[in-house]
């Protein structure tokens, strides 16, 4: 049996992570990205309601009320503990501006609904405020995108030196790339599935960075290792090789973290607790991205330029 | 040999057992904890429900030369005893100094349901300016919060030192003693002289908390109000004082109020969510890796024991984020014994007796397990930097799970491996998920 040839198929790689990336970037040049109301600045208010409500009324009535755009969905989350849990139907209103509302539009908000006959309960424990202004929201994405930023750096640093055998420096920058790669996967799947950015996924995209970078090391790693071993051998064949030889331990610990994540995914999903829900998600789109990149393109983009690199040095000898 | 091989088996065994109920139990009598268990860790205010907010200094316009560092910090120390006067003792104040603010979360007190977290954080906020204000004959007829706070400023909240109550042994009743600071003492010698038999106000802003008469003129440090305060009163009029002045008011800028109970069912669907994937994990490791996935199925249990153990006795407050951490550490816990248990099992079918297969596995994985976990504690200690609340949380116990399972997987399951060989059935070859003969298949 012929084993798959990761390096000579290398192009269909390459050419799948492009066109994906490619369709996000449309996506986001025609839809935009959804702000959550977090990063955006404003306030949330969470009411319980009796019974299920007309969100979009709701929406109409406030915002002749407020005079200012209102955003509002109505969510049936779990409440309570062990045993007595029950559905909850909370009512949640948006207003995305550059001020978070006042005491006083806050009570607007309450005394409108009630005027206008929604079955609210205002004196529920369930009840939640969040009111953030926009520079708070501004300061924890620049702060998520920093820490992007940073943990790069400090990976491509160690990389190149713990690798120094795979010419360090352009291993250290595939390994980033192929982390990138993944972030923009993430990115690409919130773009297209519109839900909105929030810190959440920022602590999701940091995650991310950590695992994918792992699973590309174990591959650098055999390839070091074999580089000693197999020095007759072409630097493909050895690519190859080591891809193959960590294959079952790529399956098993991405098998393994994806059935713990898409668990939390599920029960969340079942019990309608967003925050954990757009977490575990975004988790298992990464968890996917990150080990085919790690499998297809970290160790083949290396070995890419290594070629490319090796060309222009011949040419230029002649 | 034998035999001590497999005491050590028998050993990490009890090891790991304790561990685990140590995790779940606890050790100590109830009020005199030694060892902190599962049901104390500290969950966050996103569990627990409370207010979550962000306050920065709102210095009057044309303000110039504060050190604002300085003013931030004193106004912490005194929203604490203002919320420790209130009985809320379980609530952190943090001063943000990179960013001049300060970063405050108040859980909610029990049975809590009427609460204005606007309100309160208002409240909490307020300068308090501290005046001792001259008061009309007319004026000091009114009810205290109606006198007007016009007159002449006498003293203000920088010349006082503290306040106090004490019982005045013959009424019974409580007075407040009050203290100034050496600044205070002319000001005070020349008004108290002046208005004997006239009142000075105390105010709060422009609220007047208490209308004294002076009896006579006061040249010392040391003074006191007497009345018919009961100690209650009493305390409260001297917490005012005492705690009177922030030295910048403070604004919210971010407040987010979290319901208890959602919170709550989030928690227990959470660790729902882990014992569930604890246990698919420990299934897929046992089908796919025979007696070594037991083995790191130990192992694994020793790895969230010791996270439990950390959590519960260091105070960190676990977030959702962070239980996100932990189950994610999980499943990366489990990385490190699959990367060995590969090695071992290249290293068996290339035709190494198990003894030397197990000690070559463990050398071979130890450096591509090292150099990827280093990479995710980069990650890790990056994210507890810079990030704020839950963020932090989850550097923390990605950290902490990475760095423990490091720690399990080379030390627990290692020992675990290497004795088990003492018993006889362990050295079949079967157990390890390679085919009898050692030859590739």
């Amino acid at each position: 049996m012929t084993r798959f040839d990761f390096v000579k198929n290398r192009k269909i790689f390459f050419t799948i992570s492009g066109v994906l990336l490619l369709i996000f970037l449309v996506l986001y040049l025609i839809n935009g990205a959804v702000l959550d109301i977090t990063f955006r600045g404003g306030t949330r208010m969470s009411i319980e309601c009796e019974q299920m409500v007309d969100a979009n009324l709701a929406a109409v009535r406030l915002e002749a009320a407020l005079n200012k755009k209102v955003n509002t969905s109505v969510m049936e989350t779990v409440s309570g503990s062990q045993g007595t849990a029950k559905k909850t139907i909370m009512l949640r209103i948006d207003v995305a501006s550059q001020t978070p509302l006042t005491p006083d539009e806050e009570q607007l908000v309450r005394d409108t609904l009630v005027k206008e006959g929604f079955p609210v309960i205002l004196d529920s424990p369930n009840n939640e405020v969040v009111s953030i202004e926009p520079s708070i929201g501004k300061e924890t994405l620049g702060k998520g995108l920093l820490a992007v930023l940073i943990s790069s750096v400090l990976i491509l640093i160690y990389v190149a030196w713990r690798f120094s055998i795979m010419s360090g420096f352009s291993a250290a920058v595939c390994a980033v790339i192929a982390l990138l790669h993944d972030c923009a996967v993430m990115l690409g799947v919130y773009v297209a599935f519109r839900l909105p950015f929030n810190d959440v996924f920022i602590a999701a995209i940091l995650t991310i960075i950590g695992y994918s970078i792992n699973d590309t090391i174990i591959v650098y790693d055999r390839i070091r290792e074999n580089a000693k071993v197999m020095q007759k051998s072409e630097i493909g064949t050895i690519v190859n090789v080591s891809i193959w030889q960590t294959l079952s331990r790529t399956i098993n610990t991405t098998l393994t973290t994806l059935l713990s994540v898409a668990v939390l995914y599920i029960f969340s999903a079942a019990n309608n607790i967003t925050s954990l829900k757009g977490f575990s998600f975004s988790l298992i789109i990464g968890c996917i991205s990150g080990t085919y990149s790690s499998v297809f393109i970290a160790a083949n983009l290396w070995h890419w330029l290594r070629t490319i690199r090796l060309k222009a040095k011949t040419a230029s000898a002649k | 040999m034998k035999d001590n091989r497999a005491f050590k088996f028998f050993a990490m065994l009890v090891i790991i057992a304790l561990l685990c109920c140590l995790a779940f139990f606890g050790l100590g009598p109830e009020n005199a904890r030694i060892i902190k268990g599962a049901n104390e860790i500290r969950t966050g205010i996103d569990i627990r429900g409370g207010i979550s907010a962000i306050m920065v200094p709102d210095y009057p316009e044309g303000t110039q030369g504060r050190n604002v560092a300085e003013d931030l910090a004193s106004a912490r120390s005194i929203m604490e005893l203002r919320l420790d006067a209130q009985g809320i003792f379980d609530k952190s104040i943090n001063v943000d100094a990179t960013n001049n603010r300060i970063i405050i979360d108040i859980p909610w007190a029990q049975n809590e349901t009427e609460f204005d977290p606007r309100k309160a954080l208002n409240e909490l906020g307020s300068t308090g300016r501290l005046t001792f204000r001259e008061v009309s004959d007319a004026d000091a007829m009114l009810p205290l919060d109606q006198i007007p706070a016009t007159g002449n400023i006498i003293l203000d909240g920088e010349d006082m030192k503290t306040a106090s109550q004490s019982q005045n042994p013959e009424t019974g009743y409580y007075n407040v003693d009050l203290e100034l600071k050496e600044s205070g003492i002319e000001k005070f010698a020349e008004a108290t002289g002046r208005l004997v038999g006239h009142y000075i106000g105390i105010f709060i802003d422009d609220k007047c908390i208490s209308c004294p008469r002076v009896n006579s003129r006061i040249n010392t440090t040391k003074f006191y109000i007497e009345g018919s305060f009961t100690l209650e009163e009493a305390k409260a009029l001297a917490d005012k004082i005492r705690f009177g002045a922030l030295p910048v008011a403070l604004r919210p800028v971010s407040v987010d109020a979290i319901s208890a109970q959602l919170g709550q069912g989030a928690l227990d669907i959470a660790i729902k969510a882990g014992i569930v994937a604890f246990v698919l994990i420990c299934l897929y490791m046992i089908v796919y890796y025979r007696l070594p996935g037991v083995l790191a199925s130990l192992a694994l249990s020793a790895l969230v024991a010791l996270q439990i153990l950390f959590l519960a006795n260091t105070g960190v407050s676990i977030t959702l984020p962070g239980i996100g951490g932990i189950i994610l550490s999980m499943g990366m816990g489990v990385d490190a014994n699959v990367i060995i248990f590969e090695r071992i099992k290249e290293e068996l079918r290339s035709g190494k007796t198990i003894r030397a297969s197990v000690e070559a596995g463990f050398k071979r994985a130890f450096v591509a397990i090292m150099d990827s976990n280093v990479t995710t504690i980069i990650v890790a200690v990056v994210l507890y930097i810079l990030g704020t609340g839950p963020v932090k949380g989850f550097g923390v116990t990605l950290g902490l799970g990475v760095l423990l399972s490091f720690i399990t997987a080379v030390f627990f399951t290692k020992t675990l491996l290497k004795s088990v060989s003492a018993f006889g059935f362990a050295r079949n070859r079967k157990f390890y998920g390679v085919r009898e003969g050692g030859a590739e298949a």
